[in-house]
């Protein structure tokens, strides 16, 4: 038996053993995205292999935390992808102000810039006030940091641009307050936004969203609970309700394509149909 | 006859016309000849027999003529005469010549002896004759007229042997002429019988010929339709496709040709349907395996699907199907097989041109393999296995390349038939093959490049969060060095100062420590006294609502027989009887007077009276006291006058119908007790030297004194006034019959508004009631002891209150002559008079009744007839009537009956929210039933859906319509609240469409107004509003309609969904899930009756939806939308039963709310469910740990939640 294949071994064993032990399942996730973010945690730990890592990973519970953020890439902008958001303001928008309140769903949160964005949206839109969002992760150290909202200033001069290309219509440093060499969320921001542990494999799903935002997280899944997890979003929305995906994503493999129809193909915006249809 | 048999049918007509003709001829022949010989015999008794008797009479003439010439000669012998009568002799002789000549010629061989005879006779004759003759010459006329001699012998002669002779001769010519005569009458007789006997013989002739020509003409007919007969059944049979029906006609004439060439048609049919059969055989196989193929998506399927359908079609044993991969070794991979049951030993891949199967791919040509040696294959079933006699390899081509192959073994060599249907099947299975395998390559790629993309942007973020990381590692390495020395001296600052704290937290614990146990201990005191207190009040009242009840039923009766005979319809009763009538019914209704006070009363007294604030303009009301008393007063003779002071203020916010009860009480009152005088109404602010009622202030007070100017009342009584059954006792009071429960009642309800009542008198001069209460009544938050008790609940009837079981009586209904069409109500009431009542006033309107007398009845029967609608009493035996409308509105078949309410109880909007259409109090009034019956028909007869729409903005109302409007739903519009309220109240809707903003009063104020007065039902509401809500008008929006859309320029898509869901919503076509969760749940529900359920939950529709089915179970439910909201109302609160937390919410989440709840005295076992979308069970302990009794996954399943609740409240 080849090395690789070895370590393929050992490599689903721990897997499962993070599942039985700590019910987060990683089974249905991107194989070689686990392979090179679990070989990299041991590399970086320059002792022992993926096979010893399953023991001490039962038993060590912090090490399992540790482990869990290295698993958890939160990589995120405000604004990311702009056009996103433009075309969120130009074709979501319109159909979310029908509704006296709306509730956002941003799944995947990690350290909150999305939902802030969001936020900045529907503010500058006149929705904010009458809007929840939900925004969850499964990653408690990336929600500690959504909730304080606390971002390093160099950040904050990209995401200008980003706001500048989303189409804002106020002032971006209108939603922030720069101090020394960070810049905090302007608490106006965050009246209305919950930032929540949520595990999008294992738990249920939310009631009555008129848009879920879940960017950039699938990519992680393989194909099979990709289809699931669709199936969940697909669940908590509304009829009429909206999907965002992230550039890379699509619906098109999954067996809910066709609760939807396409809104923007680039943006990857979808609206959930409605199943009771008279006309 | 075979001979004739084969005549053509032309021939056979004509023989058959010949012969007729033949026997025609000879008949005719026959009767020429027996005519003719008839005739001859004619001509010849003409001709013969008649001439030779009229020749012998000439003979005869002649004779004697010549006799009588000679005589005469001999007489008168003159020259001339002689010489006349000479001349007459030898002409008559003459002519007797010729005539004996001719009948000479005439006589045959028997005459000619009678004719010699009479020749010789005459020449006997004629010897006289001439002697005679020859004397005559010598006869000599003697001048003297003397005669000669000659002359005497010639006389002698004549007279003598002449005569003779010519007698003689007469005689035998007599003899001749009679022998003639006797021989023509024997020749007629002759011609006669021979005339007969023709005839006959004609006669005979023509039967004859009659018979055998129709003899001739049927057997020929039979002969042709016979085989014509035999040919059509046989082409009848083909053209019911019996195509080997035999041909039987043989013969060779026409007939026999025909069936020949049927027989060949027959031949040629045969085979064409054989070739169609056949062409139709392999049309249906490809037919079958096109279908099997249609649709399908995926190669294994396709392949699996195609194998199957093409195996069983050729009847093939066993069957497999490889497909020819792109750029893959080896290059057939298996695709599907038909009953392959050694599966391990077909490979599943092959190489070209390895096997038959690879060759046949290589070669692109089909192989047939006979005589398979045994063992090459085992075709097995569960009973045993055999040997394939011949296998067929045929490769799949698709433009000449090979896209798979196919393998078949059968059992049989298979047919030309089989084999041409494989060949003409195998080229679709290689298209259609070849389309799904590239749709599936591509799919397969498409979905290869979307793992490539997804793989890519993973290594992107992740590289970036490996960068970041680094980055933030430096950082903090700095940042951490110069932290960990700041922080040693925080430290240690912090030590000194924490030592000091504690040192004064240890003192000031135990002082309050102290303080606490005191008043732990005063609390509970009072605790229990309270409780002793609302005990003995509440027993109080429960016995008198019980007691009114059973009084109510009774005198229901009462009043109602009382009134049949004050009506006296019948005219039976005597005016005695009638006015005794009107004396129970008068007296009775004084009685329910008296009770329903007593009942007002109680209510009151124990909280239970619900208030429903409005605004009132005191002005108004000023005029409506003067419309409704001046009558009243006006029959005592006695002047009414109202004013209004210009101080009064404009407006009064208050209970608008309590405040006409007491001004009842108060203005009846004065009336009552004033014999002359008047009655004077002030409205304005207390007088500035007014003694206030305790509380109120002068400038937001207004006064209502009512005085009259009556016998007054002295001062040690008027504190008795007020009391309940008290009256004063004087004795002029005592004529004034009354409760004496009026004036307690008003200045309880008084109190109730806010205000109070307070009484200026002097006797003989009169009485002031100054009725004082609050601008705007501000309704204190509901006490929780009193809310317990809600009216309209189910109230659990005390055992020992409720009356002896009665023999329940059922009423003669019309169940028995129930027509398929009938309008049926089903009346449940168990007061059987009442009962019969509302049966007769049903049939008055042609409506069949079915009657109940017990709720469990009445549900039987709603479900087993279905009526059309139902009246039913409130207060039944077994099972009430809140419970049987509950269940009637949970079964799915029986949720759509109208429902309305005759109750003795007072009316209630629950009822309304529990589904019934109306409620009538009893006793009731003949047109109050009438129109609670014309309610329920109203409902039952409407098919056409009904929509509202009120809109103030014609043109949009206009495209609302439009949007929505089609045959089945009819619209109407209203523009103002106004047009909105009066077309409500005339008739039901199935929806409406709100706009918010109205010119005269705002929707929700108007949704309010509707549901306060709760005479009618309210459609399901869609609200359709321009302007922004708040989170509170949301809530309470929610509450009254059923979705809410802002407008804007994607609304009209959603309004129409919304609409058409509520205009088409039928139980029938409820989701059988939530339709079974209807029925489900009747049962075990009764538990939660009157249970206090706190609901938190910042999501204000799941908030809605999820109280609203608690609320059907009879729970109430307490809103709260964050954690914060929820402690607060459980300070109000504090017999809430259970609560549902949900953990996510803004402000205070679930977490810390359940934390908080946990550290506090009271709550510390309240069962808490929480509500979580998370499913981990460390999210679950979590739970717990914060100090939930249980959790429940959102969305929440409500069977789910309701057995937890069961769990939960179970005591
Ligand atoms: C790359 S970030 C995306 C952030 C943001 N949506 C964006 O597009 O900018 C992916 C996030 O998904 C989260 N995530 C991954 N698996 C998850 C799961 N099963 N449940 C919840 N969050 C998950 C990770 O913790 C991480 O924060």
């Amino acid at each position: 038996m080849e090395k690789e294949d070895i370590e393929n071994i050992a490599l689903d064993l721990l897997i499962e053993a993070i599942y039985r032990r700590y019910g987060h399942d990683f089974r249905g996730y991107s194989k070689s995205h686990i392979r090179r973010r679990i070989k990299q945690y041991v590399e970086r730990r320059k002792d022992g292999c993926i096979s010893t890592l399953i023991p001490e990973i039962l038993h060590n519970e912090e090490l399992f935390e540790t482990l869990l953020h290295e698993l958890s890439i939160t990589v995120t902008e405000m604004f990311r992808d702009p056009f996103v958001f433009r075309k969120l303001r130009q074709e979501v928008i319109p159909f979310l102000r029908t509704f006296p309140f709306i509730r956002i769903w941003v799944a995947g949160c990690a350290t909150g810039e999305e939902a802030y964005s969001l936020a900045i949206i529907l503010k500058e839109e006149g929705l904010y006030d009458r809007t929840t969002l939900f925004a969850t992760d499964f990653n408690d150290a990336a929600l500690e940091k959504a909730k304080i909202g606390v971002y390093p200033v160099e950040a904050l001069r990209k995401y200008a641009g980003n706001y500048q290309q989303a189409g804002g219509t106020g002032s971006f440093s209108d939603y922030y307050h720069a101090r020394y060499d960070s810049a905090a969320i302007a608490p106006a921001l965050k009246n209305n936004v919950v930032f929540a542990n949520h595990n999008l494999v294992t738990d249920g799903v939310f009631s009555d969203m008129h848009l879920v935002f879940c960017r950039n997280v699938m990519i992680y899944f393989e194909r099979e609970l990709q289809n699931r997890v669709l199936g969940v979003f697909t669940e908590s929305l509304v009829h009429g309700g909206f999907l965002c995906l992230g550039t890379n994503e699509d619906i098109l493999f999954s067996d809910d394509r066709h609760s939807y129809r396409s809104i923007d193909g680039p943006a990857r915006i979808f609206q959930r149909l409605a199943v009771r249809n008279f006309r | 006859m075979a001979f004739f048999g084969n005549l053509s049918i032309k021939s056979k007509i004509l023989s058959v016309v010949f012969l007729i003709i033949a026997l025609e001829l000879a008949m005719s022949a026959g009767a020429i000849y027996f005519l003719d010989a008839v005739s001859n015999r004619l001509t010849r008794l003409m001709d013969v027999d008649a001439r030779k008797m009229h020749l012998a009479a000439l003979v005869k003439t002649n004779l004697f003529e010549i006799h009588r010439a000679q005589k005469n000669i001999i007489l008168h012998p003159s020259q001339e005469e002689i010489e006349r009568q000479s001349d007459q002799k030898t002409l008559h002789l003459s002519r007797l010549r010729l005539n004996l000549a001719d009948l000479d010629r005439l006589t045959n061989q028997q005459e000619r002896y009678a004719f010699i005879e009479l020749n010789s006779r005459l020449d006997d004759f004629m010897k006289v004759f001439r002697e005679i003759e020859a004397l005559i010459p010598k006869i000599d006329v003697f001048p003297n007229g003397q005669r000669s001699d000659a002359y005497a012998a010639a006389i002698a002669l004549s007279f003598g042997s002449a005569r003779d002779a010519y007698n003689r001769l007469s005689e035998q010519i007599d003899g001749i002429l009679q022998r003639m005569d006797e021989s023509m009458a024997r020749h007629r007789v002759e011609s006669e019988d021979y005339f007969k006997l023709a005839l006959t013989s004609v006669l005979i002739l023509c039967c004859l010929g009659i018979g055998v020509g129709w003899g001739a003409g049927l057997l020929v007919a039979r002969k042709i339709s016979a085989g014509l007969d035999a040919v059509v059944t046989v082409t009848d049979a083909i053209a019911r496709g019996k195509l080997d029906t035999p041909v039987t006609v043989t013969s060779a004439d026409e007939i026999g040709r025909l069936a020949a060439s049927v027989k060949q048609m027959q031949g040629s049919l045969i085979e064409a349907s054989e070739a169609f059969a056949s062409q139709n055989w392999i049309k249906t196989g490809i037919e079958r395996v096109n279908e099997a193929m249609r649709g399908q998506v995926r190669v294994a399927d396709l392949c699996r699907n195609v194998i199957t359908e093409i195996a069983t079609y050729t009847q093939a044993a066993v069957g497999a199907l490889y497909v020819v991969k792109h750029r893959s070794e080896p290059m057939l991979a298996f695709g599907g097989g038909y009953a392959c049951t050694r599966a391990e030993r077909i490979p599943k891949g092959i190489d070209a041109g390895q096997g038959l199967i690879g060759q046949a791919v290589l070669t692109k040509a089909p192989i047939t393999v006979q005589d398979v040696p045994a063992g090459y294959i085992k075709v097995c079933s569960a009973l045993g296995d055999g040997c394939p006699a011949c296998i067929s390899v045929a490769p799949l081509l698709f433009e000449d390349h090979a896209v798979g192959a196919i393998e078949l073994a059968f059992f049989k060599t298979p047919s030309a038939l089989q084999r041409d249907f494989l060949q003409q099947v195998l080229p679709k299975v290689a298209i259609t093959l070849q389309t799904v395998r590239g749709r599936e390559e591509l799919s397969e790629a498409l979905a290869r490049a979307q793992v490539l993309t997804e793989e890519l942007q993973q290594q992107q973020d992740e590289l970036k969060a490996t960068n970041g990381e680094l980055e933030e590692q430096t950082q903090r390495l700095k940042q951490s060095e110069e932290k960990l020395r700041q922080q040693q001296d925080q430290l240690e600052e912090a030590n000194a100062e924490l030592e000091e704290k504690n040192e004064y937290l240890e003192n000031h614990k135990q002082i309050i420590e102290r303080a606490n146990r005191e008043l732990e201990r005063s609390q509970r005191e009072i605790e229990e006294k309270a409780e002793q207190l609302a005990m003995s009040g509440r027993y109080k009242s429960e016995f008198l609502a019980n007691m009114s009840h059973e009084l109510r039923t009774p005198l229901n009766s009462i009043l109602l027989l009382a009134r049949m005979f004050c009506d006296n319809k019948e005219g039976r009763l005597t005016p005695e009887q009638v006015r005794s009538a009107h004396i129970i019914h008068s007296s009775g209704s004084d009685l329910l007077t008296l009770i329903n006070e007593v009942l007002d009363l109680a209510k009151i007294e124990s909280g239970r009276m619900d208030l429903r604030v409005e605004r009132l303009d005191p002005r108004e009301l000023a005029r409506q006291i003067t419309d409704q008393y001046t009558h009243l007063a006006a029959d005592k003779g006695l002047p009414i006058d109202v004013q209004t002071r210009p101080d009064c203020p404009t407006q009064l916010r208050t209970d608008r119908k309590r405040l006409g009860q007491i001004l009842r009480n108060l203005i009846h009152n004065a009336v009552k007790f004033t014999e002359k005088g008047g009655i004077h109404i002030v409205i304005g602010r207390p007088d500035p030297g007014d003694v206030l009622p305790a509380g109120m202030r002068a400038e937001s007070t207004i006064a209502i004194a009512v005085t009259d100017s009556g016998i007054g009342i002295p001062t040690e009584k008027q504190h008795l006034v007020f009391e309940a059954f008290q009256q004063l006792d004087t004795g002029a009071a005592r004529k004034f019959a009354g409760t004496g429960l009026g004036l307690s009642i008003s200045r309880n309800l008084a109190r109730l508004l806010g205000g109070d009542i307070l009484l200026f008198s002097r006797i003989g001069v009169g009485s002031t009631f100054t009725l004082y209460l609050p601008d705007e009544l501000r309704l204190p938050a509901p006490d929780p002891e009193a809310r317990i008790d809600r009216p309209g609940l189910p109230r659990k009837i005390e055992p020992a209150a409720t009356p002896p079981v009665l023999e329940l009586q059922s009423v003669p209904d019309d169940r028995e002559s129930l027509g398929k069409d009938d309008a049926v109500i089903l009346v449940i009431e168990d007061d059987p008079l009442f009962a019969e009542h509302l049966i007769g006033l049903c049939r008055l309107k042609n409506l069949k009744v079915l009657h109940a007398p017990s709720g469990q009845m009445g549900l039987d029967l709603a479900a087993a007839y279905l009526p059309k609608g139902i009246l039913l009493d409130i207060h039944l035996p077994e099972k009430d009537g809140w419970a049987v409308l509950e269940a009637l509105k949970q079964n799915p078949n029986t949720r759509h009956i109208p429902v309305h309410i005759v109750s003795v109880e007072d009316p209630d909007i629950e009822a309304y929210a529990r589904g019934a259409i109306g409620f009538l109090t009893k006793p009731v009034q003949a047109e109050d039933l009438e129109r609670a019956l014309a309610k329920l028909e109203n409902v039952f007869e409407r098919q056409i859906k009904e929509l509202l729409v009120v809109e103030d903005d014609q043109n949009l109302r206009g495209s609302i319509v439009t949007l929505i409007g089609n045959t089945d739903v009819r619209t109407d519009q209203a523009a103002t609240a106004a047009e909105a309220i009066a077309a409500i109240r005339s008739k039901r809707y199935d929806c409406m469409i709100l706009d918010l903003g109205l010119p005269d009063m705002n929707g929700l104020d108007m949704l309010r107004l509707l549901e306060g007065q709760a005479q009618e039902v309210l459609p399901p509401v869609i609200v359709y509003t321009g302007r922004e809500l708040t989170r509170e008008q949301e809530a309470e929006l929610q509450v009254h309609s059923e979705s809410i859309i802002i407008k804007g320029v994607r609304s009209e898509e959603r309004l129409y969904d919304e609409a058409s869901l509520f205009l088409h919503r039928i139980v029938k076509k409820m989701p059988e899930k939530q339709r079974r969760m209807i029925t489900n749940l009747y049962d075990a529900d009764m538990m939660f009756r009157d249970k206090k359920v706190l609901l938190a939950d910042d999501d204000m529709r799941s908030v809605f939806a999820l109280s609203k089915l608690l609320e059907e179970k009879g729970i109430q439910v307490l809103k709260a939308e964050n954690g914060r909201k929820a402690l607060d109302l459980l300070d109000t609160h504090s017999d809430v039963d259970l609560i549902l937390l949900d953990m996510m919410m803004p402000d205070m989440d679930g977490y810390e709310t359940m934390q908080r709840l946990r550290s506090s005295e009271d709550m510390r076992n309240i069962p808490i469910i929480a509500l979580t979308a998370k499913a981990m069970k460390k999210d679950r302990e979590r739970c717990i740990q914060s100090g939930a009794s249980d959790y429940l996954a959102k969305p929440v399943d409500l069977g789910r939640l309701l057995s937890m609740m069961r769990v939960w409240m179970y005591r």
